[in-house]
């Protein structure tokens, strides 16, 4: 036994078994052949109490401490492990440790493990160890390396721990990801962020980069922001819980609703320094919060009637619509229901069965039906599906649900669509008329009887566009009617067609007159697809209108040829027609056809007159009747004969026609000329033949010859009704060419009558009883003379008209500011009818009498026209056989 | 000594039987087919003038007014006659004295014969 060397003392349980070690068979040899450097070495690992491993030489000899036997572990490397080879005592890891040995070798420099993981045969098995261990170079006297030296602690449970820690971490984040919350991590003492990737792409935070709150906060939707920053405050100063949701605006204007919770951290010193927690997005969970909302206020507001019930056929659910159709005060007393409490007892049986097939075979039912109404009992027409409701997760049908439509409104206006359209048949079969649809994809068009019977084709026979209705035109109204299809189809129309054509029948003839009107319709591409219309027999209206077109032309022809100038006026005072000879005379043009153009033609001495007739045409509606002169084209002044007449056809419209009477004029001008000198010259005979009589009269007397003297008397009476005949004569012609001219001077008409009875009482042998008025002032204005001779002429009649009295009496009397004047006989009177001719020109009263007496029937036409130019007037009263009264009356003169 | 009447007619028988009338009245009577030969008189003067106013080649009216423009004749009353109408305004504006409408009763002729000769 070897004395035991003094470095080898010591070291426990590993000194002992390094002690025991027969060192000289192995290629360490005995310890006393050991160099210094391993002695100093192996003495340091044997007595450290930190775990240490020793490999020396090229064998790598193994040496270890106690500190490290327990990494050994039982029914393991220990205790043979000591003063054996490193390949020996590690195979299961001599791959990673050869490397690293041989490269300390080589570059003489320790190495650093931390946490490696080298497992190791102990405890009967390989267990996976982890180390943390440095390995450094020994060196011998010489400076070679010879030993290694490793410093290791094994550090399987720590991570382990870590391991399990971190795999912890993972499955967490992993149910966050998989909860889409993200979490975040709020350090108060710098107020960064750590966020998880969920939390960052909520908050639209860069992904590699450590955010800031401020930088969070500015993402959060304005209107929360305070909210969020009250509710982080509250919760750091306060600690009260933080569970807030908001809404988040991403950069690109999407809004994320999220919930977020969190809570306060503190250190072991019970200082807050942490404000941790989740963030969720619950957007989608919100819309579909939001649209089940919807979807529950669509469904409870719904127009139709909804019904939930079970497999059970109790009903679960009833919306406004169905708790109003069927009559249900209240929406509660549904879940009283049964499904089959919808429908009446009649109804349910009907529907019943075919409501469970379909349920059976399709999942669905649709079909008319009637629902009951609770109240009345009434059979409500309905259109009603019936649906099952499955479970989404699960698959098994858990209800059915029903929705009916009510209906009834239908029903109502399909009965009236019915009705119009019998109405439009009634009608147009009213108004003759026949009906056209042509579609043109199939190039089928659809006649009605009415149409066929129009182009003269048999009911059945096909028609076609082409050779029934083309060839069935007049050929003269062919391209016309076709040019109007073409436009009604031309892209810029408004699809309307009308036409008027005539229609022949296969042999070429004429049927009818049609007026055709229609409307085409068009795709979404503008292309026409159909025309519909109507036709209608207007040949009784085309030959009407043809006839008055023809009159028409015939009056234009006619007041064309007739010399007379016509033309109509409408209230406007445009000339709306005017005939070619007022063109012609005129020389008026189209910019010129007004009343007022006409007027200024009128020459200026007529024109006052002319416009006193018009004004009073205007104002009573007579027509009116004037001659004056008018302008030609050439500047000379023709007279006309214009009558005018107001006509109400339709609208007011004045009618004038314009006679050219100048040559009419002129010849009556020489008549009248011709009766002012023959008038004169038959004056001047009667001149010399009433003087040379009297004279002989005279002689007669004087030679007491009564005989001679009372034949003398006889025809100085004849020559003086001829010298009246004459001067009536005169005057007739002077009232007809307006030249009778008056003397006018004031003079009382009581002395005038005075005059002239006195006069006349010498003519005649009746007594003129004269009765003045009473007052002397009977002053008028006048010709005396004119005047005078109707007082004459009245009394003249009366003496002639009273052969069978003796009598004539004259009155004068003042009334209203007129001085009157009548003259009575009692003689054989003036038939009533006949009154209202008497003051015309040459007008005689008829009858069985008055042929007998003379005169030219001029006097009361002349007394007349006199009165009337002396702002007087004159009446007759008369009855026959008893005697006339005839008065004239004069407005007083005042001074 | 007899008054001087002088009368102007172109019809002949008209001054014929004015003649016969104011003769017989007891007038001197000097007729004129024109009334040319009272113009520009300055002696053997009429009393009056009776003037028909149309005549032949000469009016009564332009004679008249030579009447009363010749201081000689100035005074002479002249009577119109004529048929026409108007002889009234004809008669103020030539300035004759009085009218007589043709045809006239000679009681007439003979009244104004006697007022002015």
């Amino acid at each position: 036994m070897q004395t035991e060397p003094e470095f080898l003392k010591g070291g426990g349980e590993c000194g002992a078994i390094t002690r025991s070690v027969d060192w000289a068979v192995t290629p360490l040899g005995s310890v006393a052949g050991w160099p210094s450097a391993l002695r100093i070495t192996l003495s340091t690992v044997l007595h450290s109490g930190f775990p240490m491993l020793l490999f020396w030489g090229p064998k790598h000899i193994c040496f270890y401490n106690d500190a490290y036997r327990p990494s050994l572990g039982n029914e393991g490397k220990h205790p043979d492990a000591i003063g054996k080879p490193a390949e020996v005592v590690w195979p299961e890891t001599w791959h990673i440790m050869e490397p690293n040995f041989r490269k300390i070798l080589s570059t003489g420099e320790a190495q650093w493990n931390e946490d490696r993981y080298l497992p190791i045969y102990r405890n009967g098995k390989l267990e996976n160890v982890y180390w943390t261990y440095s390995t450094s170079a020994v060196k011998n006297d010489e400076g070679q390396i010879e030993g290694l030296l490793v410093v290791c602690t094994e550090t399987t449970s720590k991570v382990l721990n870590q391991k399990k820690l971190e795999e912890n971490n993972e499955w967490l984040q992993m149910a966050l990801d998989a909860a889409e919350m993200g979490t975040w991590d709020l350090n108060l003492a710098t107020n960064t962020i750590q966020a998880s990737e969920l939390t960052k792409k909520l908050f639209g935070l860069p992904p590699d980069k450590e955010a800031d709150l401020m930088l969070a906060l500015n993402n959060v939707l304005e209107g929360d922001r305070n909210r969020v920053v009250e509710a982080i405050k509250r919760a750091i100063y306060q600690g009260e819980k933080y569970d807030v949701n908001y809404t988040v605006v991403i950069q690109d204007g999407l809004e994320r609703m999220v919930n977020a919770k969190g809570k306060l951290y503190y250190t072991s010193d019970g200082s807050a320094n942490r404000f941790a927690g989740i963030v969720q997005d619950v957007t989608d969970e919100v819309i579909v919060k939001r649209q089940q909302q919807q979807l529950a206020s669509l469904v409870e507001n719904s127009g139709d009637a909804m019904a939930i019930y079970g497999l059970d056929g109790r009903v679960m659910y009833v919306n406004d619509s169905c708790s109003k159709l069927i009559g249900l005060a209240d929406k509660a007393d549904a879940s009283r229901l049964m499904y089959n409490d919808f429908y009446s007892l009649a109804e349910f049986k009907k529907v019943a069965p075919q409501l469970r097939y379909a349920l059976q075979t399709l999942g669905k039912w649709s079909g008319n039906s009637a629902l009951r109404h609770f109240i009345t009992g009434e059979d409500i027409p309905c259109y009603i599906h019936v649906i099952k409701i499955t479970d989404p997760h699960t698959g098994k049908i858990v209800a059915h649900g029903m929705s009916a439509r009510d209906m009834r409104p239908e029903i109502e206006a399909s009965q009236a669509l019915q009705d119009s359209r019998e109405r439009l048949a009634l009608s147009l079969e009213a108004a003759n008329m026949g009906t056209f649809d042509w579609l043109l994809a199939e190039n089928r068009l659809t006649w009605d009887a009415r149409c066929r019977q129009l182009f003269g084709i048999e009911d059945g026979k096909d028609v076609t566009y082409a050779s029934t209705f083309l060839n069935g035109l007049h050929p003269d109204d062919r391209a016309a009617t076709e040019a109007e299809v073409v436009k009604a189809f031309s892209t810029n129309s408004d699809g309307s067609y009308t036409a008027r054509y005539r229609t022949v029948s296969p042999k070429g003839e004429f049927l009818y007159w049609v007026d055709a009107a229609g409307q085409a319709y068009f795709d979404e591409a503008r292309k026409p697809i159909r025309l519909v219309g109507t036709v209608i027999d207007v040949t009784d209206e085309v030959n009407a209108q043809q006839e008055i077109a023809e009159r028409e032309a015939r009056f234009r022809l006619l007041s064309n040829v007739v010399g007379q100038m016509v033309w109509v006026a409408d209230t406007s005072r445009q000339l709306i027609y005017l005939n070619k000879s007022g063109y012609n005379y005129t020389g008026l043009t189209d910019a010129e056809l007004d009343i007022d153009s006409w007027q200024r033609l009128i020459h200026p001495d007529d024109k006052d007159e002319y416009l006193k007739h018009w004004q009073n045409l205007l104002v009573t509606g007579d027509e009116m009747q004037f001659e004056h002169r008018l302008r030609k084209k050439n500047g000379e002044y023709r007279w006309f004969l214009t009558r005018i007449s107001a006509h109400k056809d339709g609208k007011q419209v004045w009618v004038n026609s314009s006679t050219d009477i100048q040559l009419i004029k002129e010849s009556e001008e020489k008549k009248n000329d011709f009766f002012q000198m023959a008038s004169h010259e038959l004056k001047t005979p009667v001149t010399s033949v009433k003087a040379y009589s009297q004279f002989l009269q005279k002689q007669f007397e004087k030679r007491q010859d009564k005989a001679a003297s009372g034949m003398l008397q006889k025809m100085n009476s004849q020559i003086s009704k001829l010298e009246v005949l004459i001067n009536d004569l005169l005057d007739i012609n002077r009232i007809e060419s307006g030249k009778m001219r008056f003397n006018e001077d004031h003079f009382h008409l009581n002395d005038l009558a005075k005059e002239v009875v006195e006069e006349v009482q010498r003519t005649t042998d009746k007594h003129i009883h004269l009765t003045l008025a009473p007052m002397e002032d009977t002053l008028v204005w006048g010709d005396h003379y004119r005047i005078g001779q109707v007082l004459t002429n009245l009394l003249s009649n009366a003496i002639k008209y009273s052969p069978g009295s003796n009598k004539v009496e004259v009155k004068i009397w003042l009334e209203n500011e007129h001085v009157h004047c009548c003259v009575s006989d009692f003689g054989i009177g003036i038939p009533y009818e006949q009154q209202e001719h008497l003051f015309n020109r040459f007008y005689r009263v008829t009858g069985q009498n008055t042929d007998t007496f003379p005169g030219l029937g001029l006097g009361l036409y002349i007394s007349a026209e006199i009165m009337k130019r002396q702002n007087g007037s004159i009446q007759v009263k008369s009855q026959p056989q008893v005697g006339s009264d005839f008065c004239f009356s004069l407005p007083l003169f005042k001074k | 000594m007899k008054k001087k009447i002088y009368v102007a007619d172109d019809d002949p028988s008209i001054l014929e039987v004015c003649a016969m009338v104011l003769e017989d009245e007891g007038y001197e009577v000097e007729t004129s087919p024109d009334g040319r030969s009272i113009q520009h008189r300055h002696d053997d003067l009429p009393n009056m003038v009776f003037l028909d106013i149309m005549m032949s080649g000469t009016s009564g009216d332009d004679i008249c007014r030579s009447i009363k423009n010749n201081a000689d004749t100035k005074d002479i009353p002249v009577v119109l006659i004529s048929a026409n109408r108007n002889i009234q305004d004809i008669a103020c504006s030539c300035g004759a004295d009085a009218i007589l409408p043709k045809p006239f009763d000679i009681d007439k002729l003979i009244a104004l014969a006697e007022k002015y000769a």
